[in-house]
This record gives C-alpha cells, structure tokens and sequence, in this order.
C-alpha cells in the first residue's frame, strides 16, 4: 500500500496548475485534422472488415457485367449505350445511394451499439470531429467504389461497343461524343408550342456560337390526331443566315414520341442556323406539335464521353456525400434497426422530391384545385400543402443533380452543375447535416446501460 | 472532504449528483444515483465499492461525460467532465470490452495514442512498453477478436494508460484476470498513485480495493452509505494484536501469561497466515517459466517505464 511521500506531495502541486499538454492543443487545426484522420481511416478498416467493400464491389460487378445479359437490346451501339448507361449506372446509383445512407448510419449507431463510442468519447475527441472522420472516411469508400464503377463501366461499354455486330466508326464515334444542347431562339422571351398543319412550314433559328464539327438537331413530335402513331414524312432544310446555302435537305419519315436526329454539315463560327420543317403528312391529314423548347434542339459536339462520365461521376458523389450525411444523422439519434429504416425513408423522401413538390403545389392528389370542398377537406388540403411545402424547402434539388437526365442522350454535364452540386450537396447540406449530428452526438448519453 | 489530507483543489467534485434514467415516453424508471457528494483529491487511489446496480458504474460515466447528471454538479479538473482538455488527462477503462475487434493489439494501441497527438515515436515506444508491460508483447500482432476475457481486459487498461493521464477511471480493473494478472494491476496502480496520479476504482471485490485504495465510498442502491480513509474505517480500537517472532512453545506460554496477569483476561494466541493470492502467486512464480503462456500473454513484466516516471517522452507532437 503506498503512502503519502514528499515526491507525490510535490506532483500533486503541480497536477491541477499544470497547462493541458494534449487539451490545448487539441485546438490546434493540425492536431485537429490529424485526429479525423485518424478516424477517417479506422472507419474505411471498419468498412473493409465489415465486409461491407466487398459487397459493394460485387454489387458493382454484378449489375455492370450481368444486368446487359439479362436486357437484350436490338444489338445496336444506341441500345448498348442506353442499357448500359440508363438501366446499369442507373441501378448503380440506386445501390450506391442505398448503400451509403446504411453505411452512414451503420458506422453511428453501431458503434454506439457496441458501446467502441464510449471509448472514443472520453478521447480527447470533439464530436464534430468524430462526424467528420466518419463522414470522411465514408466518402473515401465512395471515392473509390465510384472510381471502380466508372473504369469498370467504360472499359464493359467499349468492350461491347467494339463486339457489337453493326457498329462503324463513325457511329461509335457518334455514341460517345458529347454535345451541348441549343435551345430555339424566341423572339418573344417564352418559347410558344409549335403546331405546323399539313403542307404548312415552321421556321425556328438558333444561335450557334461555334461549330467544331457537324451538329445534331433532335426532335420529337406529338400527331395530332393523337391516333396517329405510323411514321410521318417530314422536309427538313437548314440553311444559315449569312450563306443560304443549304446545310441538309431531307425528307425523313418519323414516328412520333421517337427521338430522331440528323446531322447537318460543319458551320462556320458564330452563325445563326435556319431550321425549317414542312409538314408533308397531308392524307390523311395529321398536324405535327412540338408542345416544349426541349423537343427540338440543335446539339454542338462539345467533348467526349470519357469527360462526360467523369462529371456524372462527381455529381452521384456529391449526392453520396449527401447521404451518408443522412444515414449517419439518423445513426447519430436512433439504434442501428430503427437508423436503418429511418436513413432509408429519408432516401426515400429525398428522391422523391418532385412528387413532393407536386404535393405542395396542389395538395392532396385526389382533390383538383377548381373543387368545392367541405371545410374539413379544405384544412386538411392546407394542411397537407403546407407540411409538403416545408419538406419541398428542406429538400435539396436532387432531381436537378441528376447524372441520368444528361448522360444517356449524350448531353454535356455542365461544369457549373457540377460545380453547383459540389457546392449543395457536399458543402451545404453535408455541412449543415454534420453540424446537427455532431450537437446531436455531443448531446446524446453514450453511456446509457445496454437493455 | 473534512478527512482530506490534501491541501489542493479536488480532481474530482461531486455535489447533490444524481442521475434517473429514463424510458422511451421521458417516464422516470430507475434512480440509479440519488444526490451523492464526494471529492478526490490530487494523488488519491479513491475506490467505489458496491454490489451490483448500487450506481457505481453510472458514477463513473457521469464523472467521463458519457451521461448527464439529472441533479446536482459535477466538476472534474475544475471544468464540466464535457471538456476536451480534462479529457485529454483522463484515461478510462471500461467494465466490458469495447476494443475494435479487426484491429491487432499493436493497431489499437497505436489508434487511440493518435487520438492524443502523440508523436510517432513517442507513440511507438509508449505502445511497446505497454505491451511489454501487460505481457502482450507476443500477442501484439493478433486481432483483439481473438483474445480472452483476461487479455482484452490487459488491452483495456493499455489503451486507458497510453496517454500517461494524470486521473485514471478504472472499472472493476481486475474483473476476469487471473491471480497473477490482479496482483500486477494492482502493482501498477501502486506505482501511479506513487507518481502521483489520482485513481478512481470502481469494483465489488473487496481484496481489490483494500489493497490498494486509501479512501473507499461505499454504494447501494445509488446512495453512499459510508465513505472515508480505509484505515480509519477498518481499524478497531478495542482490539490489540502484538507479533512476536518465535517458535517456542514455553516463552509463548510465558507471554500469555504475563498479558493474561497485566489485562485481568484471557490473551488469544494464533499464527499469521498469508493470504491465498499471496500463496497461489508465490507457487506459480516458482513453476512457471518466464515465457509466454499458449494463449500469447507472457506473466511477470515490468511496470512500462513512462508510467513509472523513468522516462519521459514528450507528450505531444506539436
């Protein structure tokens, strides 16, 4: 039994007076940044001995390599861009989304669960710090998982590109060029629908800034009668307005609903494109209508697609960062089963954002707005538009960050929209998500006994 | 503390502390601490003995911020137990394991070190003395996963003292390690308390904190029934034992006679016996080889010597 000397006397004068060697230079930014890697980097451990990676990649594999062998395309380059860009990249980015919020509340709750929390709350360890790692070690995953999918993607695309049977150069060359849409311009701000009768002629022009090679104009129609679905002859001529040379001149049969495109010959810089379209579809007599801008637009080459993956690639990260951010709130606040079901709703309400805006706009789905209501109904209505309101401003404009509204008819992420994602998801909503898990961990009693 | 010897600012401070846990409708279900006041003073080895579910633990949580005190006040280094800085001088060590079971003993060490900006170095040579010091040396490159009750409760008290903290919060320390393995934490918490560090011990076996505890607070049902210096709880002034060093018969019946003649009663005889731990470890220091045993814990290893103040790396990296 030890007892009271004048060596331990001397220390304890000096324990209570002493500067905190560790605690005072926890604020230091260095030592700061050096604990969240800390964190950071046990969390990818966790990941990987949780098995969780290896899932991930497989996931990966299976839906790269499998899901072109369960849809059968017409064998064209067209449809292997699609089924491989459409329906693989888009169930990607279903599993990885799925996949990060469980992750993120899993990497919270679990430990929590298991009671590791405890251990690292009575470390010198702010719990913002302690979010920060996990959120960051948390993408790192992701990082890597997206880089996977991306080289495993393009290097499956080219490889079925080049085994399809029809494919030229030209066309794969086609496929994976990237081009910025041009929208027609209107004299009179908003665009107007377009509606041209039998053997009537409509004229649109567009602002062409500049024309490396040839450009693409897409269309769709809607018949008018709407029974009318076989394929229609319409005269197509573009010509510019400072050489009226023309640039195409052709009668192409089109079915309605289909995206159709022809390419015209290469323009000089600066030029304003002159686009008419005569209705040749005069028996039975059909009228043609572009309802939208969108259903008519000339696309300029703009880069490759090699490019273009690599800022649909930010983009889903940034939409990952959002939702590991969402799982790991819902892990920071409940257990490991119920964070699950909660991160997963949140998903959910999340990619559900334009029903939700719907929602808010009109209110219930069943009442339509010229409706005399009883007055229950009508709070109820005003109720519900209300709640859906506030979500709808709470939500981040997910649909907007959409890499799938741009990639499969090859139109050009803008750097912008990445940029403008980064910004929202990465730093907004994960800042603000990573500053309510941490007051909610710090206020949280991680020492509650075990049930 | 009215019986403190100490003339400094208690480590710890608990006033009127008490703590209701809750259910999921904010319902009160249990009151695991009922308004208990205690000071630790710089250098104390302070101990909390109880039976199961007297609170112990729970005060031991609230005193590292793991829970909220639902009353009273609670300060530890003078600060709120939330402080990043107390709680950079505090090292803990669990009732159970909460250790990462993928990483080896060497990883885990090293992890938690970081947490504290220790430099690399430093943090090396702290991690293999540590090792060394709770006979882990040649398990250090298994997965935690692996080890037995008794070896993650070595890692537990390792990674609690990787920091060299000046207040040590140990929980139930000796719980599931064999006679060899209580009497070396108790030797440890003997050579820190003699460095000056101030440890609190929370057990329910009584030879543990007897041992080595100079002021013991004892807990049921979440209220401290008594507390106070061990010696002065335990002594018994009516009784007297003298020793005397001899074998012989006759001048053991002479004193006998002499204390019954002086006292005008019966005197008692008996001889001393040691205590079991003290027997089992004196046999087995006697049997056993100085290597490591099947399960990789070796026995008999030397207090790391940054706990016992023989060296002295520098604490932070920056």
């Amino acid at each position: 039994m030890s007892r009271l000397g004048p060596e331990k006397r001397n220390i304890h004068s000096v324990i209570l007076n002493k500067v905190p060697a560790i605690g005072g230079s926890a604020s230091g930014g260095k030592s700061s940044c050096l604990r969240i890697a800390a964190i950071a980097s046990l969390t990818i451990r966790i990941a990987i001995n949780s098995r969780v990676f290896s899932i991930a990649c497989a996931s990966i594999m299976a839906v790269l390599i499998g899901l072109p062998f369960i849809i059968k395309g017409d064998g064209t380059p067209e449809s292997i861009f699609y089924i491989f860009i459409n329906y693989s990249l888009g169930l990607l980015i279903a599993v990885l989304s799925l996949l990060a919020a469980w992750c993120g509340a899993a990497a919270v709750s679990l430990e929590i669960d298991n009671r590791q929390m405890q251990l690292l709350s009575v470390k010198p360890l702010r719990a913002v710090e302690i979010w920060t790692g996990k959120l960051l070690g948390l993408m790192i995953m992701n990082v890597i998982l997206l880089f996977f999918t991306g080289v495993l993607l393009y290097a499956m695309l080219q490889w079925s590109l080049a085994s399809a049977k029809t494919t030229g150069q030209d066309l794969r060359r086609e496929i994976m060029t990237v081009y910025r849409p041009v929208l027609p311009k209107s004299s009179e701000g908003a665009y107007k629908p377009v509606a041209i009768d039998p053997g009537q002629i409509h004229q649109w022009s567009f602002d062409l800034p500049y024309a490396k090679a040839a450009a693409l104009i897409k269309y769709r129609f809607i018949p008018s009668p709407f029974a009318h679905q076989s394929p229609m002859p319409l005269d197509w001529r573009a010509s510019t307005e400072k050489n009226a040379s023309l640039l195409f001149s052709n009668t192409i049969a089109s079915s309605p609903h289909m995206v159709i495109s022809f390419r015209l010959a290469k323009t000089a810089a600066d030029c304003v494109l002159k686009l008419d379209c005569r209705n040749m579809q005069t028996n039975p007599a059909v009228t043609v209508f572009f309802p939208s801008e969108h259903d008519l637009q000339a696309q300029i080459p703009e880069g490759n697609f090699e490019t273009n993956l690599a800022r649909a690639l930010i983009m889903i990260l940034a939409r990952l960062c959002f939702f590991a951010s969402l799982g790991m709130l819902a892990g920071t606040l409940f257990s490991f089963p119920v964070a699950s079901f909660v991160s997963l709703g949140l998903l959910a309400v999340s990619f559900s954002g334009g029903f939700v805006r719907q929602l808010a706009e009109t209110g219930m789905w069943f009442v339509s707005p010229n409706e005399n209501l009883s007055r229950p109904l009508v709070f109820l209505n005003d109720m519900v538009r209300t709640l859906f309101r506030s979500i709808a401003t709470i939500l981040p404009p997910l649909d907007r960050f959409d890499p799938l509204a741009f990639l499969p008819n090859g139109t050009l992420i803008p750097m912008e929209l990445v940029g403008q994602a980064l910004l929202v998801l990465c730093v907004l909503y994960s800042l603000i998500l990573v500053l309510a898990g941490a007051f909610c961990l710090s206020r949280r009693e991680i020492g509650l006994p075990t049930p | 503390m009215k019986d403190s010897i100490f003339p400094s600012a208690p480590i710890v401070q608990a006033g009127g502390l008490a703590k209701t846990f809750h259910d999921f409708w904010r319902r009160p279900m249990v009151r695991a601490v009922n308004g208990i006041s205690f000071e630790v003073r710089p250098g104390e080895v302070f101990g909390f003995l109880g039976p199961n579910g007297s609170g112990k633990s729970t005060t031991l949580r609230m005193m590292l911020g793991l829970l909220k005190p639902s009353a009273g006040e609670l300060r530890v280094f003078g600060s709120s137990p939330h402080n990043v800085a107390s709680k950079a001088r505090t090292g803990y060590l669990p009732e159970e394991s909460c250790l990462y079971s993928f990483l080896t003993a060497s990883e885990t060490l090293m992890f938690y070190g970081s947490l504290f900006n220790l430099d690399r170095t430093v943090l090396r040579e702290r991690v293999r003395q540590l090792l060394e010091m709770t006979g882990l040396q040649y398990a250090a490159g298994r997965r935690v996963g692996e080890f037995s009750k008794g070896m993650l409760r070595r890692m537990g008290i390792a990674q609690a003292l990787i920091n060299d903290p000046d207040l040590i919060i140990l929980d139930e320390p000796t719980s599931g390690l064999d006679p060899i393995g209580c009497r070396q934490v108790k030797d440890l918490i003997l050579t820190l308390a003699g460095r000056g560090k101030t440890i609190i011990i929370s057990s329910h076996l009584l030879a543990d904190i007897e041992n080595v505890c100079e002021r013991v607070a004892i807990m049921n049902n979440g209220n401290i029934l008594v507390h106070g210096r061990l010696t002065e709880l335990l002594e018994n002034t009516s009784l007297c034992r003298f020793s005397v060093e001899t074998e012989s018969a006759e001048q053991i019946r002479a004193i006998l006679d002499f204390l019954t003649r002086q006292i005008g009663q019966n005197a008692k005889m008996d001889h001393p016996r040691k205590t079991l731990e003290q027997f089992f470890i004196e046999t087995l220091e006697q049997a056993l080889p100085a290597s490591k045993s099947p399960s990789g814990v070796a026995y008999a290893e030397k207090i790391a010597p940054f706990l016992a103040g023989k060296e002295s790396p520098g604490k932070d990296a920056s």
